[in-house]
C-alpha cells in the first residue's frame, strides 16, 4: 500500500522529477549496489564484469531516446552526441562494440528481466519484481 | 693608390666597425634565433601531444591497444618526433619508434585523464622529440636570420662607404692632388665643385686659395727686394773691386778679413798668399811703418773715428820705395766683430816730389850742402831745443882764403870744383848729425852738436885745416892748396840766440883772416873793441 502510494506519488511528480533514472539489473544478479564508477566503467566499456567478476551486459536505448541523453548526461557529463563520438572513435579503432541498443524502456525491462547478466537503465517507474535496482541517478535539475 | 691614402683608411675603419657589428650581433641574433626555433619546435611537439591527448585518453581509458598503436604510429609520422608510447595502468598499450631507454633523450610527457572523470588519471603519453632535427632546424634558421642580418650589415657599410667616398674622400683627395701639383707662384688656384660650395670642403679650397695668393704676393715682393739687393751690391761690388785705392778689412790683431785688386796690386801680396796668412798679422807684411799703422788702428777704435798718416810699405827693395795714404776707420759690424777698414792710395809720386820741393829749398844745388835758409832754421831749432845749462855746441864760420884768386884766374868751374872739394871734405870731417852748410860763395857754416869741451872743438877744427893741406886739382894737370879761416863761437857762452852766435863766430873768423889765415880762433869778447 505504502509502496503504491510512493508510486503514485512519484508518478505524480514524474513530470517534473523525470531526470531520474534507475540502473537496474536482473533480480537474480547477486549484486545489490553499484557506485557511480563501476556503472560509468561498464557502460563505457571500461569494464565488462560486474563487481563480483560475473560478466556483464549493457543495453542501451535508441539513440535519440530523451531517457537516453538524460542517462548518459547525468551518468557522465557528456551529451549524447560526445558518447556517441567516443564510442565511435573505439569502434573504429577495432574489437571494442558499443552497448547493444533496444528500441523502448519495455523492451529494456524484459531483457533484463530474462538475462541475469544484462544491466540498464530507465526512467524512474513501477517495475516488475524479476528486475532490482543497483543505483539510482538524481538529475540534478 | 697607396695604403696610406685616406679612402682606403676610412674603407677599412668602415670594413671593420661593420665586420665587428655584424660578428657581435650576428652572435647575438644567431643564439637568439636558435633558442626561438628550438622552443618552437618544442611547443609544436607539445601541440602535437595535446592534439591527440583525447583520443590517448580513450584508448588509455579502455585499455584498448589498437586505439594507442593508432595514436602513437600517428605521432611518430611527424619528423620531429622519433618515438612515442601510451602507458596505462603501468603498462605500455601503444609504442612505436625509439623509445627513452635507448635514444637516451629527454620525453615530452602529458597525463592522460579519464574522459569521464576528471579527476581519475588513467596513463600517460610520452612522446621522444627528434632532438637533432630540432637542432638541426633552428641552426637553419639561426643560419639564415644570421646571413640576412650579415648581408644587410654589409649593403648598408657599403652604402656608407660609396657615399663617404662620394661626399668626402674623393673631394678631399682631389683638393689633395691638386694642391700637390700647384708649386707657389704658378699663379693657379684649386677650384672645387659647387656641390661643396657652403660646406668644409669648400671653405678649406677658398682658404687654402687666400693662402696661397698671400704666399703668390709674399714671394714677388721678396723677388723683388732681392733683385733691388742684387743690383745694389753689383753697383757697391763694382766700386770696391774697381776702386784705383786699396780696401781692406782687418781685425783689430792685423788679421785681414777681406781685401779688393787694388790692395793686392799695391801691396804686391797674392791673393792666395794672404788668404793663407788670414790669420797672421798682414800689418806687420805691409807696411814697413807697421808700428805706426798699428798706433793708428788703436787710436781710431778708442777714439773712433778715422785716422789718417801717409805710411811706407814693403817693396822688394829698400831702395824702391813706396808712400800710401792710408786712412783706418773703425768698421765694428755684427758678423764680423771688431774691425777696421783701411783706404790706402799710392801718393808715392806725392812724397817724391815734396821731397824734392824741400831739398830745392834747402840744399845748396852746387854742394848738395844745406843753404843759408836751412842752417839758420836748424841752428833756430837746435837753440830752441837745446837747453841753456844742459849741454853746448858751437858754430863754426868758414871762409876760404884765395878764393877769389883762383876764381878769378882759373875759372868758375875751378871754383865750383874748390867749392865741392871742401864742401865733400868738410862733410867728412863732422858726424852725420852735425850740420854742414854753404852759406854763400866761399862761405860755410858748420854746426856741431853736443861739441864737448874747447879742446875737443879745436881738435875739429884742426883737423878740418890739415884735411885742406891735400892739392885740388882745380885744372887738369894743375894743383892747387886751399886754406881757410876758421872763427869759432860757443852757445850759450858766445850768444844765446842765432844772430849773436853768427856774428860772434864772424867776428873770430875775421880776426883768423887779419892776422895770419889758415887758422882758426874762438871768439874772445875781449877783442870786440879791436874790430
Amino acid at each position: 500500500m505504502m509502496k503504491l502510494l510512493i508510486s503514485i506519488i512519484l508518478l505524480g511528480f514524474s513530470n517534473l522529477l523525470q531526470a531520474d533514472t534507475l540502473v537496474i539489473v536482473n533480480a537474480q544478479n547477486p549484486i545489490s549496489r553499484m557506485e557511480h564508477k563501476q556503472v560509468v566503467d561498464l557502460f563505457m566499456g571500461r569494464s565488462s564484469v560486474f563487481p563480483d567478476r560475473q560478466p556483464a551486459q549493457t543495453l542501451d536505448l535508441k539513440a535519440g531516446t530523451p531517457v537516453r541523453a538524460s542517462f548518459y548526461k547525468t551518468l557522465t557529463g557528456k551529451s549524447e552526441a560526445q558518447v556517441d563520438a567516443y564510442w565511435a572513435t573505439l569502434v573504429f579503432a577495432g574489437r571494442m562494440s558499443p552497448p547493444k541498443q533496444l528500441t523502448d524502456e519495455q523492451q529494456v525491462i524484459a531483457e533484463v528481466a530474462a538475462n541475469p547478466s544484462a544491466i540498464a537503465y530507465v526512467n524512474r517507474q513501477p517495475l516488475p519484481a524479476s528486475v532490482k535496482i543497483v543505483m539510482e541517478l538524481n538529475t540534478p535539475e | 693608390m697607396n695604403i696610406k691614402s685616406l679612402h682606403i683608411k676610412v674603407s677599412l675603419s668602415v670594413a671593420a666597425a661593420a665586420l665587428f657589428v655584424v660578428m657581435l650581433s650576428s652572435q647575438f641574433f644567431y643564439k637568439s634565433s636558435y633558442e626561438s626555433s628550438f622552443s618552437d619546435s618544442e611547443r609544436s611537439v607539445q601541440q602535437l601531444l595535446e592534439t591527440v591527448q583525447t583520443t590517448a585518453a580513450i584508448a588509455a581509458y579502455v585499455g584498448n591497444r589498437e586505439l594507442a598503436q593508432q595514436v602513437v604510429t600517428g605521432l611518430t609520422q611527424n619528423d620531429i618526433v622519433v618515438g612515442a608510447q601510451i602507458i596505462a595502468n603501468n603498462e605500455i598499450i601503444g609504442q612505436d619508434g625509439k623509445t627513452s631507454s635507448d635514444a637516451k633523450q629527454t620525453l615530452i610527457s602529458i597525463p592522460l585523464i579519464a574522459p569521464f572523470d576528471d579527476k581519475e588519471k588513467v596513463g600517460q603519453l610520452a612522446v621522444t622529440p627528434n632532438i637533432a632535427l630540432i637542432a638541426l632546424r633552428a641552426r637553419d634558421s639561426a643560419m639564415a636570420t644570421t646571413i640576412g642580418l650579415a648581408a644587410q650589415g654589409a649593403v648598408v657599410a657599403l652604402l656608407v662607404l660609396i657615399l663617404v667616398y662620394w661626399m668626402m674622400t674623393r673631394p678631399l683627395s682631389y683638393l689633395s692632388g691638386n694642391l700637390h701639383r700647384i708649386t707657389p707662384g704658378d699663379g693657379k688656384r684649386l677650384d672645387v665643385n659647387s656641390l661643396h660650395r657652403g660646406d668644409e670642403i669648400g671653405l678649406l679650397a677658398g682658404d687654402i686659395n687666400a693662402l696661397l695668393h698671400t704666399v703668390e704676393k709674399m714671394l714677388e715682393e721678396e723677388r723683388q727686394l732681392r733683385h733691388r739687393v742684387e743690383l745694389l751690391e753689383t753697383r757697391f761690388r763694382g766700386i770696391f773691386e774697381d776702386s784705383s785705392a786699396g780696401i781692406f778689412l782687418v781685425r783689430e790683431l792685423g788679421a785681414l778679413v777681406t781685401a779688393n785688386p787694388a790692395f793686392f796690386r799695391l801691396t804686391g801680396l797674392a791673393e792666395q798668399q794672404s788668404a793663407n796668412v788670414a790669420n797672421n798679422d798682414i800689418i806687420a807684411r805691409v807696411f814697413l811703418d807697421h808700428e805706426q799703422a798699428r798706433a793708428l788702428i788703436q787710436l781710431a777704435l778708442a777714439s773712433q773715428l778715422p785716422q789718417a798718416a801717409d805710411l811706407r810699405i814693403r817693396t822688394g827693395s829698400e831702395v824702391n820705395l813706396r808712400w800710401v795714404h792710408c786712412i783706418f776707420s773703425p768698421a765694428d759690424n755684427e758678423q764680423q766683430g771688431t774691425t777696421v777698414e783701411g783706404v790706402m792710395y799710392d801718393v808715392t809720386q806725392r812724397k817724391f816730389s815734396e821731397e824734392r820741393i824741400r831739398e830745392l829749398a834747402e840744399k845748396d844745388s852746387l854742394t848738395g850742402l844745406s843753404n843759408r835758409q836751412a842752417a839758420e832754421s836748424a841752428l833756430v831749432e837746435l837753440i830752441h831745443q837745446t837747453p841753456i845749462n844742459s849741454s853746448e855746441f858751437a858754430v863754426m864760420m868758414i871762409d876760404l882764403d884765395r878764393f877769389k884768386f883762383i876764381n878769378d884766374t882759373y875759372g868758375h868751374d875751378a871754383g865750383d870744383k874748390v867749392l865741392v872739394t871742401v864742401a865733400t871734405r868738410l862733410r867728412k870731417m863732422v858726424r852725420d848729425s852735425d850740420i854742414v852748410a854753404r852759406l854763400g860763395g866761399d862761405e860755410f857754416l858748420l854746426i856741431l852738436n853736443h861739441a864737448g869741451n874747447i879742446g875737443m872743438i879745436e881738435r875739429i877744427a884742426q883737423k878740418i885745416l890739415d884735411a885742406q893741406q891735400a892739392p885740388i886739382e882745380v885744372q887738369p894737370g894743375l894743383m892747387e892748396k886751399i886754406g881757410m879761416s876758421i872763427g869759432i863761437a860757443l852757445y850759450p857762452q858766445h850768444g844765446d840766440n842765432s844772430l849773436s852766435l853768427r856774428k860772434h863766430a864772424d867776428q873770430a873768423m875775421y880776426s883768423v883772416k887779419r892776422e895770419s889765415k889758415n887758422n882758426y880762433a874762438i871768439y874772445n869778447p875781449d877783442e870786440k873793441a879791436t874790430t
